[in-house]
C-alpha cells in the first residue's frame, strides 16, 4: 500500500517533469519560429537603402545635437541630448516598421507566411521584434555620447543607463504603433504617414495640459514621451516601465485582430 | 485527404462559393477548372488556411483547417497564384528560411533544399536573388518552397500561368512526377492542362461545383449522343438517306468546310462504326478515314456552362 503510493507519486512527479519539459520544448520552438521571422526582418531591411538612408540622417542629428550640448553647451547633463534623439526616432520608427507587413501585403508573400504552420502571434512578434533588433542596432551608434563624456568629465553613469532603458521601452510602443498601420494597408507611405501622425499626437498631446486645470494629469499620463522624460533624468520608474510594456502588448494585440481580419473579411 | 463539406465563402454580399462539397484522396491529382472569377483560388485559399469560409467545414489529413490550423498547414505546401517570393533574397536562403518555419528539422533541411533544387531544376540560379530571376525559374521557386517541407498535400493555383510554351511543357511534366507521390489540388482555366495532368476535374463555375469526373469520363458523359465522321471518296446523292436507314442511326448531315465528310450521329451507348464500314464498302463509295468525332474538354466546358445557365434562366 505504502510501496504503491509511493510509487504513484513518483510518478505523478516524473509525470508532471515531462509535461514541463515538453511544455519548455514547446515554448521554445514556437519562439524559434519567432526569431526566424524576426532575423529574416532585420536581413531585408538592411538590403534596402532606407535602412542606410535612415542611420546617416540619424548618425548626422545626433551627432550635431551632441557637439551643440557638450561642445557649446560645455555641460555633461545628457538629459537633453536623450530626450532629442526620443523625438529623433519618432522620425526615424516609421521607417523601420512601415515595410514589415505593408510590403508583404503588396507582394503577396503575406499569403505564404500565414499558410505556413505559424499562428498570427508568432508572425506579428517575430516583425516586431525584427524592427525591435534594427532599433536596437541603431540606438547603438549613439553610445559614443556615455564613452566621451566619460572620458572628459567623468559623470555618474546611472542617469545614461536609464536613459537607453526608457529609449528602448518608448521605442518598442512607437514600434508597436508602427507594426500596427503596417499591418492594415498594403501601402507603405499610408502606413509611414499614420504612424507618424499617430506618434506626433501622442508626442504632443500633454502640451495643452498646463492650461487645463483638472485634466493636466490626465493629458500627461496618455502622452509617452512625458513618462520617458523621466527616463532621461535617471528616474526609472516601475509604472512608467509598466505602462509601456502594455501599451506594447496592446498595439501587438490590436495588429494581431488586423491580421485575423482577413479570415472573415 | 482532403474533405470539403459545404463550404460557402461570402465576400460582403458577393457569394464566391455556394456549397462546395468534395474529397480528395491520397495521392490524387485533381484539377479545378472555371474561368476566372468562379471561385478556384477562394476554395484553394480557404484549404489553406489563409481565409476562413462563411460556412462549411475543411479537413486535411483529419484536421479541421479552422480548429487546429498549425496540424492542417504543416500538411500543405501552397503556390499561390502570384508566386509571391522574397526578392532581395538569394534561392537558397529563401528555401532554407521557408523549411525552418515550416518545421523541417534543422539536420535535415540541407538535405530537403538540395533534393527540391535538383527535383525543380534550380541548380544553376541556387545562389541567385530571387529578384534578378526569369518567370519560369521564379515558378519552379514556388514550387520548390510548396515542397520543401515534403508536404503529402500541394496545392498549386494556376501554375503555368505567363510560362512560355517550353516552360509550360516542363512545369506539367513537374506536377505529373509529383502527382506520384503527393495529393495535388491545381487550378486552372487553360483547358488542355487538366486533361494533360489530372486524374480527376472538377468544373467550378459562379462559385459552384457544376461537374466532377475524369477527363475521360466526362467527355463520355456529356456526349449526347455518339458522333461517327466518315470521310468518303464519292457522297453519291443517296448516300445521306441510306445511312439514315441503318438501325441506332439518329442524323446524317455533310460536315461544312471539309471534303466529302459526313457525320453520323447515332444513339449514345453503341458503337456503330463496324456497321457503317461495312455499309460504305458494299456500296463501294470508297472509304478513306473512319473516326469517333473527340469532344475536346473545351467543347464539354462550354457545354456544361451553358447548360448551367440554361437552368438558371
Amino acid at each position: 500500500m505504502g510501496a504503491s503510493a509511493i510509487e504513484s507519486a513518483t510518478a505523478t512527479r516524473t509525470g508532471v517533469s515531462q509535461r514541463l519539459k515538453t511544455a519548455l520544448h514547446c515554448f521554445c520552438s514556437w519562439l524559434y519560429i519567432v526569431w526566424l521571422i524576426a532575423w529574416r526582418e532585420v536581413k531585408a531591411f538592411f538590403t534596402s537603402w532606407i535602412a542606410y538612408a535612415m542611420l546617416i540622417f540619424f548618425l548626422v542629428l545626433c551627432g550635431y545635437i551632441f557637439f551643440a550640448i557638450f561642445m557649446v553647451g560645455r555641460t555633461s547633463d545628457m538629459r537633453y541630448f536623450y530626450w532629442d534623439v526620443a523625438v529623433i526616432l519618432m522620425f526615424i520608427v516609421p521607417m523601420m516598421t512601415m515595410r514589415l507587413f505593408a510590403e508583404e501585403r503588396r507582394l503577396g508573400t503575406l499569403e505564404l507566411l500565414l499558410t505556413s504552420p505559424v499562428s498570427d502571434w508568432q508572425a506579428v512578434l517575430g516583425k516586431f521584434m525584427g524592427s525591435f533588433i534594427v532599433l536596437c542596432i541603431t540606438l547603438s551608434l549613439t553610445l559614443y555620447v556615455p564613452l566621451i563624456v566619460k572620458r572628459i568629465a567623468n559623470p555618474d553613469l546611472g542617469p545614461y543607463w536609464s536613459a537607453y532603458i526608457g529609449l528602448l521601452l518608448y521605442g518598442a510602443v512607437m514600434l508597436s504603433i508602427g507594426t500596427f498601420w503596417s499591418a492594415t494597408t498594403d501601402n507603405q507611405i499610408i502606413a509611414a504617414v499614420a504612424t507618424f501622425g499617430t506618434l506626433l499626437m501622442l508626442y504632443i498631446i500633454s502640451w495643452p495640459a498646463e492650461g487645463l486645470s483638472g485634466w493636466s494629469e490626465f493629458f500627461q499620463r496618455i502622452s509617452l514621451y512625458h513618462r520617458y522624460k523621466d527616463f532621461a533624468e535617471g528616474l526609472v520608474d516601475t509604472k512608467h516601465i509598466v505602462f509601456y510594456i502594455t501599451f506594447t502588448f496592446l498595439a501587438l494585440y490590436f495588429t494581431v485582430r488586423t491580421v485575423e481580419s482577413r479570415l472573415w473579411r | 485527404m482532403i474533405e470539403v463539406h459545404h463550404l460557402t465563402k461570402y465576400y460582403g454580399t458577393l457569394k464566391a462559393l455556394d456549397d462546395v462539397s468534395f474529397t480528395v484522396k491520397r495521392g490524387e491529382v485533381v484539377g479545378f477548372l472555371g474561368p476566372n472569377g468562379a471561385g478556384k483560388t477562394t476554395t484553394m485559399r480557404i484549404i489553406c488556411g489563409y481565409l476562413s469560409p462563411t460556412d462549411g467545414t475543411v479537413k486535411v489529413g483529419g484536421y479541421d483547417v479552422i480548429e487546429n490550423p498549425i496540424e492542417s498547414r504543416q500538411l500543405i505546401g501552397y503556390m499561390p497564384e502570384t508566386v509571391p517570393l522574397y526578392n532581395e533574397m538569394t534561392v537558397r536562403s529563401y528555401l532554407h528560411y521557408m523549411a525552418a518555419i515550416r518545421r523541417v528539422p534543422k539536420g535535415k533541411r540541407k538535405e530537403r533544399v538540395d533534393y527540391v533544387v535538383e527535383r525543380c531544376g534550380l541548380k544553376e540560379v541556387v545562389d541567385n536573388i530571387i529578384g534578378t530571376l526569369s518567370k519560369g525559374y521564379r515558378q519552379r521557386v514556388g514550387i520548390a518552397q510548396a515542397l520543401v517541407h515534403d508536404p503529402p498535400v500541394l496545392i498549386l493555383d494556376e501554375p503555368t500561368i505567363g510560362l512560355d510554351p517550353i516552360q509550360v511543357i516542363e512545369v506539367r511534366q513537374l506536377i505529373k512526377e509529383l502527382g506520384n507521390d503527393h495529393t495535388v489540388i491545381l487550378s486552372t482555366h487553360i483547358l488542355p492542362e487538366v486533361s494533360m495532368t489530372c486524374k480527376t476535374v472538377l468544373i467550378i463555375h459562379r462559385g459552384r461545383i457544376v461537374a466532377e469526373d475524369t477527363p475521360d469520363g466526362l467527355e463520355r458523359r456529356l456526349r449526347k449522343s455518339e458522333r461517327i465522321l466518315v470521310r468518303l471518296q464519292r457522297i453519291p446523292d443517296d448516300a445521306v438517306s441510306s445511312l439514315e436507314r441503318l438501325p441506332s442511326v439518329v442524323r446524317v448531315e455533310r460536315v461544312h468546310g471539309e471534303n466529302n465528310l459526313l457525320a453520323v450521329e447515332a444513339r449514345p451507348g453503341t458503337d456503330i462504326r463496324p456497321m457503317i464500314a461495312e455499309h460504305v464498302v458494299n456500296h463501294g463509295w470508297g472509304l478513306l478515314e473512319l473516326r469517333r468525332d473527340e469532344m475536346t474538354l473545351e467543347e464539354i466546358f462550354l457545354n456544361i456552362i451553358t447548360r448551367e445557365e440554361g437552368v438558371k434562366v
